[in-house]
């Protein structure tokens, strides 16, 4: 039922009005006041409010535009016994639907409302568009922010040009994996991209038809190990030999390349030390079968235990290698005796006092007296001070000085050795373990190893639920130390005396 | 050029040895050294005739910048000076710790693999003296 407020200060109007809608079926409400009709617009909602221009204790215009601020789908109409031009115009642009000049006829206030409700529907309607189409707007941003989001969380770089050659889409990580600083959508990219991809991307970009095929490359971006990535491109399809655009997708690959030039340094190394003592016995041999060549008994018998020599030392690295793959593997059986630790140590010094002495090297030993044994195999933990003490020796300055120290702690024993030698960078020390690893620096280039020794070490420790750590200092020296547990001590399950008492 | 004395550098004393008998054994005169540094002494000593370097001794590339030493000598630049190695691309060895200007120095008559066999060594020496 459609409602209507009457704002006139003028009885016989309001009464005029009242009785000419009541019979239609109208709800109507009349004041002579502007303010109280302000109010019972607010608190009412009308479909029509007439408003007398000129009100006792207002100005109509101004009643029309308080309402039409709080209630702009109200249709209102001005009134007005002294009717002007400039009012007229006024009240329009306040947003009345009709300024009707007094006196007020049945025909005339029927057109005006007629004319009122489909001024009110159409509002009705914009509304409603309006707020569809904002709706729309929101989901779209909504959708857009979604896309971004997915497209910045995607571990890699994602970029998309279209024909043209300019930038449609792009994620950060593009701009770090391509190493560009900053890209702009829209701009013509194949410039802006590193040189190393341009022909990739070129070939996709101006292919004459669809191409199916995803081609990658791999790329150095930034030299010496700081980044390499893959770059996949592909082609977005249109048709079946037709497309819209090009994608590249970039990933680092920095990691997997520094493992496989550690791998590949390790297959070269390893090659390098099997062929060495495989050249010298190969080459013991043919002078031996060389009639050529005339040696006495004494050379020959000489030469033959020199290959067995070679032979020995390629056996141990082969070992080597082969405990290091073991490790890897599985924990192995073993038969585990209790260890004097001191006389490891001594027969390992013993074993290589002419590789020290031969760099003039002081070893002092300071093994504490009645040194608890450990539970091992003699094998490992004879490997474990072996390697500690050559590289010791090794990465040793001439006339350096060893330290080699043993002593019991709580439930450990703890060896520790101390070398005066090259010491080890800053920057390698958390490689230190690493299988293959050897630390290339001028100093460290005269020594030669396969870098698995300490691997090895580790590897041990750990299998004996040991630790080891160390301390360096780069041209100051290292020291290593290793805790074995000493033997597990079996706790009896403790009597439980309360029970007993009861 | 006739090539009559032969300087034999290599840090593997059994090497050392199994050259000098071969090469004597073609009628060549054998000086060795077991040390690049060792080995640039005795050039200047010997003045040989021909180097035969081994690649990796005290350092990987010393058998290289030996080599480059000798080939800046005025004897040392009409002499075939040929690199002998058991580290060979096929093992994909790569010469890392060479610095660029090391890099640069590197230059050799030829790269010869171990063991030694002795008519390739004698082609190569050949080739040279045809070359000069």
């Amino acid at each position: 039922m459609p409602s209507i407020l009457i704002i006139d200060n003028e009885f016989p109007i309001r009464k005029n009005i009242y009785n000419y809608f009541e019979n239609d079926g109208y709800i109507i409400q009349t004041t002579k006041s502007g303010s109280e009709g302000i109010q019972l617009a607010f608190s009412n909602d009308f479909n029509f409010i007439l408003i007398e221009q000129d009100l006792t204790d207002h100005d109509g215009l101004r009643v029309l535009q308080a309402i039409k601020k709080m209630k702009p789908e109200t249709v209102c109409f001005i009134i007005a016994k002294n009717p002007s031009y400039e009012s007229a115009v006024k009240a329009a642009n306040l947003g009345a639907c009709s300024y009707i000049p007094k006196p007020l006829s049945y025909e005339g206030l029927i057109f005006h409302l007629r004319k009122g409700e489909k001024h009110r529907q159409l509002y009705i309607e914009a509304l409603n568009l309006r707020k569809e189409r904002h709706e729309n707007l929101l989901e779209l941003s909504r959708e857009k922010s979604a896309f971004k989001t997915v497209l910045n969380s995607i571990n890699g770089g994602v970029l998309v040009i279209n024909k043209k050659g300019e930038l449609v889409y792009y994620n950060n990580a593009s701009l770090v994996y391509l190493n560009v600083d900053d890209l702009e959508v829209g701009e013509y990219i194949i410039d802006r991209l590193p040189n190393k991809i341009i022909q990739q991307v070129s070939d996709y970009l101006f292919a004459k038809s669809y191409i199916e095929k995803v081609r990658e490359i791999e790329v150095e971006m930034i030299p010496n190990n700081k980044l390499h990535i893959q770059a996949v491109c592909s082609h977005i399809p249109k048709n079946s030999n037709d497309y819209s655009g090009v994608i590249l997708v970039t990933r680092d690959i920095t990691n997997k390349k520094k493992i496989e030039q550690i791998k590949s340094q390790f297959v070269s190394m390893v090659a390098h030390e099997l062929k060495t003592p495989l050249v010298a016995v190969q080459g013991f041999l043919q002078i031996l079968n060389n009639p050529e060549i005339q040696i006495t008994d004494e050379k020959r018998d000489d030469f033959l235990s020199r290959s067995s020599d070679r032979l020995g030392g390629l056996f141990q690295l082969v070992n080597d290698l082969l405990d290091i793959s073991r490790m890897e593997v599985e924990e192995k059986k073993r038969d585990l005796e209790n260890i004097d630790f001191e006389n490891v140590v001594k027969s390992v010094t013993e074993f290589l006092e002419l590789d020290y002495k031969k760099k003039n090297i002081t070893l002092n030993l300071n093994i504490k007296d009645n040194l608890p044994k450990i539970k091992a195999e003699k094998e490992d933990i004879n490997r474990l001070v072996t390697n500690l003490v050559s590289n010791a020796i090794k990465y040793n300055n001439e006339n350096g000085t060893i330290s080699l120290t043993a002593s019991s702690e709580d439930n450990y024993l703890m060896f520790e050795i101390e070398d005066t030698g090259i010491g080890i960078k800053e920057e390698d020390k958390p490689k230190v373990f690493q299988e293959f690893f050897r630390a290339m620096n001028k100093e460290t280039r005269s020594v030669s190893g396969t870098g698995l020794g300490l691997a090895i070490v580790k590897g041990i420790v750990k299998s004996y639920h040991g630790k080891i750590y160390f301390d360096s200092t780069y041209r100051k020296g290292t020291k290593f130390t290793v805790k074995l547990p000493i033997s597990k001590t079996i706790y009896k399950i403790k009597p439980n005396y309360a029970l007993e008492n009861s | 050029m006739d090539i009559k004395k032969i300087l034999l550098v290599d840090d593997d004393y059994d090497l050392i040895e199994q050259n000098k008998l071969i090469l004597e054994s073609k009628g060549f005169e054998v000086v060795t050294a077991e040390s690049a540094e060792e080995g640039f002494k005795k050039f200047q000593e010997e003045l040989p005739d021909a180097c035969v370097v081994d690649l990796i001794m005290e350092h990987h590339d010393s058998g290289f910048i030996l080599s480059y030493k000798i080939k800046k000598t005025e004897h040392g630049k009409n002499i075939p000076v040929i690199i002998l190695t058991s580290a060979t691309y096929e093992t994909g060895y790569k010469f890392s710790t060479a610095t660029k200007e090391e890099q640069s120095w590197i230059k050799s008559d030829g790269l010869l693999n171990k063991p030694i066999v002795v008519e390739e060594l004698i082609a190569k020496f050949e080739s040279f003296t045809k070359k000069s």
